[in-house]
């Protein structure tokens, strides 16, 4: 993988700029926002094994010079509400993500994952309530999170390459580095010498990857992953998963994702927020434990899918 | 080659029925023109079909042209804004219930007797097609692709650009289509209702001298001339829209 390192240092220069302007930036604005009136937080901590947390401090040791590197939270949503002819979605949600975590939303089908994303997003205004979103709030939030949905979401008439680099391409003309970052990214995710594909001529998985290596050139702090593997079959789902934590881990991006598949969210995620049938509650939060790779075998794994799946029955009622 | 085949049989066919009627009954020239006769007249009077069929395509173009260069801006205008689209789009669908031949001498009127008029009232024809299906062809994007793009900070033109545009052109071909079809209506009218000039005229001279046989051959121009236009497009369309073609 010869290029990675290209990826690594644009990343590791992106955490540099973070650690100064906004280690310093954020604080007040965190305090502005939630200092006056304490309620009750979510607060999602990256696992302590994981690959992430074991980079920042890497980070901490080998950029002299740069303040040391904190956690802070990258997602802040507060007391957040939205209701459709008067139906609330949800009202008075709260969670808080940090920096380089992972965060699976959990619940069953139509209980509004979908609006809230909506609403992070900024397409949606929410009817009260206030988000940071890397330091940014509405209604600028544009621009500030990557996301992925379920269907690939390609254009049929951009070759793989193209529809990898629009985030790039809708704000400037691709230089000859981003070409590399994006040669690199597809070698990454096994896409190498597909690059002149369209769409239209490669499998769904490949889709997939591609919208992966969009989502990362997004260059957004926060990844919004809205059911990126449901439309996929067993074996090529398994196959994304990976990559998918490749997002957290080689690419230091905060993560919120939602699922409906409960097994997925075990092993993807720091942090599972079950949530209830509309109006959206927050049933549980879950931290399923050991690295993400050996979850399968942890003791706690099939008493913790249980619990899960009981909740949602009982939420979905 | 196969899927030609059996219309062209047919056709052949009608020819061979149309031509033996004639013959059977000796039908004079000036009531219907057998086939062959048509096909004589083509051959001699080819210098005079092709001067006066060159201003009726030359019409066609610019009709086409003209209706483009009005109907897309305005149909990304009224997709801009919907309180635009909403203030236009009666009137547009209300000018479909005048009869055009209520405004041709109009036409003649405003822009004389020579290539204006006509191609004014080609461009008339057309316009409505291209503008509505263009439309239709912005506001079917998916709502998905519209919100990636949101999420990815693009601006309108930006969206227009990369998305809107590319995703509405089979529908604005679709609707170019249409429009080369109906085209040559509208200059024919135009030259009916007053010209000097053109397939229209040719065929108001003929049927005036009995010339039906004349008559016959500018229709076959005439359709000759729309068909290869249509061809045009089909083949522009082919090479532009090429991913509808590619299925996993």
């Amino acid at each position: 993988m010869g290029g990675a390192g290209e990826i690594d240092k644009s990343t590791g220069r992106e955490y540099r700029t973070r650690d100064s302007n906004w280690g310093s930036r954020r604080k007040p604005a965190e305090r502005e926002l939630f200092g006056s009136d304490p309620w009750n937080l979510i607060r999602v901590m990256p696992a302590k094994g994981s690959a992430c947390a074991a980079k920042s401090k890497c980070m901490k040791t080998s950029a002299p010079g740069v303040p040391s590197r904190e956690f802070f939270s990258m997602l802040i949503i507060h007391a957040f509400s939205k209701s459709f002819n008067g139906l609330p979605v949800f009202s008075d949600i709260s969670l808080s993500a940090e920096q380089g975590s992972f965060t699976v939303l959990l619940g069953p089908s139509g209980c509004g994952k979908s609006t809230l994303f909506d609403l992070l997003m900024g397409v949606l205004p929410p009817d009260g309530g206030r988000i940071s979103l890397n330091g940014r709030e509405l209604p600028d939030l544009r621009g500030a999170a990557a996301y992925m949905a379920q269907k690939d979401l390609l254009l049929p008439w951009k070759t793989l390459r193209e529809n990898a680099l629009l985030p790039v391409t809708v704000r400037r003309r691709p230089t000859e580095e981003d070409l590399r970052r994006v040669e690199d990214l597809f070698s990454l995710l096994g896409l190498s010498g597909r690059e002149d594909f369209f769409p239209g001529q490669v499998s769904g998985g490949m889709a997939q990857r591609c919208a992966l290596a969009r989502t990362i050139l997004f260059d957004a702090p926060v990844a919004l992953l809205d059911e990126p593997l449901s439309a996929l079959d067993a074996i090529t789902r398994q196959t994304l998963r990976e990559l998918l934590l490749l997002l957290q881990s080689r690419f230091g991006k905060t993560i919120l994702m939602v699922t409906h598949d409960v097994e997925e969210a075990l092993l993807l995620a720091d942090t599972i927020l079950v949530l209830s049938s509309p109006p959206m509650r927050i049933l549980e939060v879950f931290r399923p434990e050991g690295t993400k790779n050996s979850r399968e075998e942890s003791p706690s794994f099939p008493g913790m899918k249980r619990r899960i799946l009981k909740l949602l029955r009982e939420g979905s009622r | 080659m196969r899927q030609a085949a059996l219309p062209l049989l047919f056709f052949c066919i009608f020819l061979a029925v149309w031509e033996t009627l004639c013959r059977l009954f000796a039908l004079p020239p000036f009531l219907l023109p057998a086939p062959s006769r048509v096909v004589h007249v083509l051959a001699a009077e080819a210098p005079l079909l092709f001067r006066h069929g060159l201003t009726t395509t030359l019409e066609i173009l610019l009709g086409i042209l003209l209706s483009l260069a009005v109907g897309v801006p305005l149909s990304i205008a009224m997709f801009f804004s919907p309180a635009l689209e909403k203030a236009i789009s009666p009137l547009l669908i209300a000018s479909q219930a005048i009869p055009v031949f209520a405004a041709a001498p109009l036409l003649v009127v405003w822009f004389g007797y020579g290539m204006g008029s006509k191609v004014a009232m080609a461009a008339v024809i057309i316009f409505f097609p291209v503008t509505v299906t263009l439309l239709q062809g912005f506001k079917s994007c998916d709502p998905d692709m519209k919100t990636l793009f949101s999420v990815m900070g693009a601006g309108f033109l930006t969206t227009l650009r990369h998305l809107y545009w590319p995703w509405a052109l089979p529908y604005f071909f679709a609707g170019l289509k249409v429009a080369v079809s109906v085209a040559a209506i509208g200059a024919v009218i135009g030259e009916w209702v007053g010209s000097t000039d053109g397939l229209g005229f040719l065929m108001m001279q003929a049927n005036a001298r009995l010339r039906v046989d004349l008559v016959f051959a500018s229709i076959v121009v005439l359709s000759a001339v729309s068909l290869s236009l249509w061809g045009t497009v089909c083949i522009f369309e082919k090479n532009t829209v090429r991913w509808t073609e590619r299925k996993r």
